[in-house]
């Protein structure tokens, strides 16, 4: 007969605890070498050696050699993990907040508001006035998301509604931006089109050191909040009045984590436009290999988004010679029959 | 010293431009005792529940001994109250135990120390250790409502709140259940209880609250409280109360009643 005592259950517990460390662990080993994998990638041919002491020792590597790795590679390959870690966070607390596997950080609307401020800034040249012209359709699609976000939570918090009404509310949301980014593109000029498009496929080519300095102090901002949520998300899963019965109070935690879904996925949109998919999967393959209590999801979430995002930047450069194809391509297209295999492989509920 | 009671006065409360209960006045609650709460369906025995365990706006008195339990905040209401909701989430990826140390986490009173060993101590007594590290989707229904259970009572609340909790559950656990019930309250708590079975609640509860469309229709032990003219008035059939041999009541239903 199965050994039921209750030091035996504590003692399973703590193998299980030690298998998720080691599970994170394998994760951000895997997270490095994917990394450094994208830093020797390009279309300029640098092996690892020329990568590594362009990183480690620059003033034995020639000026051009430094300025790719460390001007071109470094910032997007950094990009590539943050952004990684910023949208599949998003997502992890979109999924939970909504009680819903489907949400990601684009379900309420907030790809669209964005697409929607960048559309605004490429076509009609509109944006947050002072701000410089290169921060023009970044800042704009940040203060649309963000707004959207907070146009929500308003809305909900005026009619008093759940997670249902959220969606409901998000989904309005979603096309009505969708159909003013339609309208703009009607009426642009085949220049700024061609400039949207491209911005809406979303592209690791916009990455810098100064819009990356940026984006850091965002996840360092809200990164720690999130983690700190851990146990009130945690108690989500049980139910809303289970939560609610244990102390949560439910409508702060949803507000406060609508604010870092908006947060989180409004800098990430600023800085390389749309990316799909990492902020679905991320949380999926993290709740597919710990499950669900949030103190292990949320950083396994953020390192799975990390891990596809670098993996999806090489492909991007190396899928096709000379062409680097827009990383919100490459993250679907390599993205999703993976995720179908891992949903479709899985026993039980979500 | 009197023990501590549990005082209802005057409540209203209800959903959104639909009030339940309007102005309903319990007798006193007391500890060390088994209230159960039946009626038909839709007459706000839910709703007193979870507008006592602060799930849903309020009006009126509420005391636990001198504490206001309407006006606490939701961190010392979840300190003081065990609630047990009717439904259980399917979906959750978290184990029972991992269930558990969620609630004893977020619980203000419990000792930081020993958690680990408060669940798994709970998980024994309910016999439901072996689902310990059992994700909860994997449970079935009466698994799950036990898991429930043990959420509601890990951190030992001095009030507990429980909407019908042997719902999903066979007889040998209804007994179980029932009884785990008992010995809790039996240390000076209080257990309001909502049940449907009438039988069922005469055998386990101390008093018997008997609610229709938000009102109070009758109060008191077992035998006081159930009664054929009152189950004709208030459910609509011709039923008889009788003793069985172990001395408890028994409700039997004959037909639906004519004048109604």
């Amino acid at each position: 007969m199965k050994d039921v005592s209750g030091a035996a259950i504590i003692e399973s517990y703590r193998h299980i605890i030690r298998r998720r460390l080691a599970i994170a662990a394998a994760l951000l080993a895997l997270l490095i070498l994917a990394f450094v994998f994208d830093l020797t990638s390009g279309p300029a041919s640098l092996g690892m050696s020329d990568t590594l002491k362009a990183i480690f020792d620059p003033s034995a590597t020639t000026r051009p050699i430094a300025t790719i790795i460390w001007d071109v590679r470094f910032p997007q390959a950094l990009t590539a993990i943050l952004v990684g870690v910023a949208l599949a966070l998003a997502g992890a607390e979109m999924q939970t907040i909504l009680n819903n596997p489907l949400a990601s950080p684009f379900t309420l609307g907030v790809s669209s508001a964005a697409a929607f401020g960048a559309a605004l800034a490429i076509v009609l040249g509109i944006g947050i006035p002072g701000i410089p012209q290169s921060w023009l359709v970044a800042g704009n699609a940040f203060l649309f998301a963000f707004s959207a976000m907070l146009l929500l939570q308003s809305l909900i918090t005026i009619r008093g509604m759940g997670a249902d009404g959220l969606v409901l509310m998000g989904i309005a949301l979603f096309f009505t931006f969708n159909a003013l980014v339609a309208l703009l593109q009607f009426v642009a000029s085949q220049q700024a089109l061609q400039q949207l498009v491209f911005w809406m496929l979303g592209s690791l080519s916009r990455a810098d050191w100064e819009k990356l300095r940026f984006f850091a102090v965002v996840i360092l901002l809200v990164v720690p909040f999130t983690l700190r949520a851990a146990w009130p998300l945690t108690a989500l899963r049980l139910g809303e009045e289970r939560a609610r019965s244990i102390g949560v109070n439910v409508a702060r935690l949803r507000f406060a984590s609508l604010v870092r879904i908006s947060l989180l996925t409004a800098a990430a949109m600023a800085l390389v436009g749309t990316v799909g998919f990492v902020g679905l999967a991320g949380p999926h393959i993290a709740r597919l290999l710990i499950g669900e209590d949030h103190r292990f999801f949320l950083p396994v979430s953020a390192l799975s988004g990390a891990l596809i995002m670098s993996i999806a930047s090489s492909v991007s450069k190396l899928a096709v010679p000379g062409v680097l194809i827009p990383i919100g391509i490459v993250t679907a297209v390599i993205g999703l029959p993976v995720f179908f295999a891992l949903v479709l492989g899985r026993r039980g509920n979500w | 010293m009197n023990p501590i009671e549990l005082k209802v006065e005057r409540l209203s409360a209800g959903y959104r431009n639909r009030p339940v209960i309007c102005d309903i006045t319990l007798p006193p609650i007391r500890a060390g005792e088994i209230t159960a709460l039946v009626g038909p369906n839709a007459a706000g025995k839910s709703t007193l529940l979870r507008a006592l365990a602060g799930l849903l706006p309020a009006q009126g008195r509420a005391l636990f001994g001198e504490k206001s339990i309407l006006e606490l905040s939701p961190a010392a209401r979840a300190e003081l109250i065990g609630f047990m909701p009717q439904s259980v989430p399917q979906a959750a990826g978290l184990t029972v135990f991992e269930g558990l140390l969620t609630a004893l986490h977020l619980a203000r009173s419990s000792n930081r120390n020993h958690f680990m060993e408060k669940a798994t101590d709970v998980l024994s007594r309910l016999g439901i250790a072996e689902i310990a590290l059992e994700p909860m989707h994997r449970l079935s229904g009466g698994q799950r409502q036990l898991a429930s259970l043990a959420q509601s009572i890990v951190s030992e609340p001095l009030l507990l709140m429980l909407d019908e909790p042997t719902s999903a559950l066979d007889l040998r656990h209804q007994f179980e259940v029932m009884n785990i019930v008992r010995d809790y309250v039996r240390k000076g708590r209080i257990a309001v209880v909502v049940l449907h079975d009438l039988t069922f609640a005469a055998r386990w509860a101390d008093n018997v609250i008997i609610m229709e469309k938000g009102n109070l229709k009758s109060a008191g032990p077992p035998a006081v409280a159930i009664t054929p003219e009152m189950l004709a008035s208030v459910y609509g059939v011709d039923c008889r109360v009788e003793r069985c041999s172990c001395g408890f009541l028994q409700v039997v239903v004959d037909r639906l009643s004519k004048h109604r």
